[in-house]
């Protein structure tokens, strides 16, 4: 690292103990094989994030980085169950307000997931033609006394089968033992 | 004495907020607007895409500012950011950009040009400019202006290693 590549030496020292501490808990745990990054960790990852941005978790199992790759976010929360409201909140806590995004909502559902809690899944459409990611699946779930909102996007729009295998993924998820 | 220390820091600071929210703004927010006003910006800015790449021990990145191909014209940034074993993409539409021009204001306290971005989701930031032809700052990186074929290369670069990483991924037994 030399001074041209860092804007100050303050900031470099500063990084670097960020790095030195970083808190590489990853927030969630799943049957699935995943790796975690911490925001932290990595300079500029939360470039395009809001402050609920935690990290990424990358699914070990899947070749295809636009699916290994999760986002993960995590949400103070009051309420004990998810509804609809409060999905569309922590929805908006990611993108902004629904209203005003270029991308567009084409679905919202519920499921439960493997101990009979809520989960809220938003699909997201981009109409950019030059899209990275033409397809975001958004989830959220309320977890002890947060709640977690996962973000996969996709290059193409997501097959059923696909979605039914997303959906398994976060099933599995659950607070670390 | 303590009384005149109190009233010397409030007139600084107010002579400090009058010079940074007194500094001429010129905003776009899509495609439209920014040919409107693009002769105002500096010469970094005089085409989009503009493209942005660090390659350092720290960071190895492509960024890119360019207008989505959708019937709004939204401007985009796109980035593509890399760490051995670790590459991330990413992308987010963006609502509004303001130039702040250079301005020497009171006290001869001089700023220099700068950009503020704000994305869909509130997230906001600047970028400042430190040499109109070929380098910008962003969240305290040094970014070069950058041409298609060096921007591409980065990506590219990045790319290998995002496939290098994988294949180690799924090689690997990996944690939990």
């Amino acid at each position: 690292m030399t001074s041209a590549n860092c804007h100050s030496i303050f900031f470099c020292l500063l990084l670097s103990a960020n790095y030195s501490f970083a808190k590489n808990s990853p927030l969630i745990s799943s049957s699935e094989e995943i790796k975690f990054l911490n925001k932290s960790e990595q300079a500029l990852l939360d470039l395009n994030k809001t402050k609920k941005f935690y990290g990424v978790l990358t699914r070990l199992n899947i070749n295809e980085p636009d699916k290994s790759h999760v986002d993960l976010y995590e949400f103070g929360v009051t309420q004990k169950t998810l509804d609809s409201a409060l999905c569309q909140k922590l929805l908006e806590d990611v993108y902004g307000p629904s209203k005003k995004i270029s991308l567009k909502i084409i679905s919202k559902e519920f499921f439960k997931n493997a101990r009979n809690e809520k989960v809220c899944e938003v699909t997201l459409a981009d109409n950019d033609k030059q899209a990275l990611f033409k397809e975001h699946h958004f989830f959220a779930i309320i977890m002890g006394d947060k709640a977690v909102g996962l973000v996969s996007r996709l290059n193409k729009p997501a097959t059923k089968q696909e979605v039914e295998e997303y959906r398994k993924f976060v099933k599995g998820l659950h607070l670390p033992q | 004495m303590k009384n005149f220390t109190t009233l010397a820091k409030i007139f600084l600071t107010s002579i400090l907020l009058t010079a940074v929210h007194g500094r001429a703004e010129t905003c776009f927010t899509n495609g439209t607007e920014y040919e409107q006003i693009k002769k105002e910006l500096p010469a970094i800015f005089q085409k989009l895409p503009v493209m942005f790449t660090a390659d350092s021990t720290l960071l190895t990145a492509g960024l890119q500012i360019r207008i989505a191909d959708e019937p709004n014209k939204r401007l985009k940034l796109d980035g593509h950011i890399w760490k051995p074993d670790d590459i991330y993409s990413d992308e987010s539409y963006v609502k509004k950009i303001c130039y702040h021009k250079a301005t020497s204001g009171t006290l001869g306290i001089t700023q220099d040009p700068e950009f503020e971005v704000t994305l869909d989701n509130g997230k906001s930031y600047t970028i400042e400019i430190d040499d109109e032809d070929k380098k910008v700052t962003i969240l305290s990186f040094d970014f070069e202006l950058s041409s298609a074929a060096k921007f591409a290369g980065i990506v590219e670069k990045i790319k290998r290693e995002q496939k290098s990483g994988s294949s180690k991924a799924a090689n690997s037994k990996g944690t939990n």
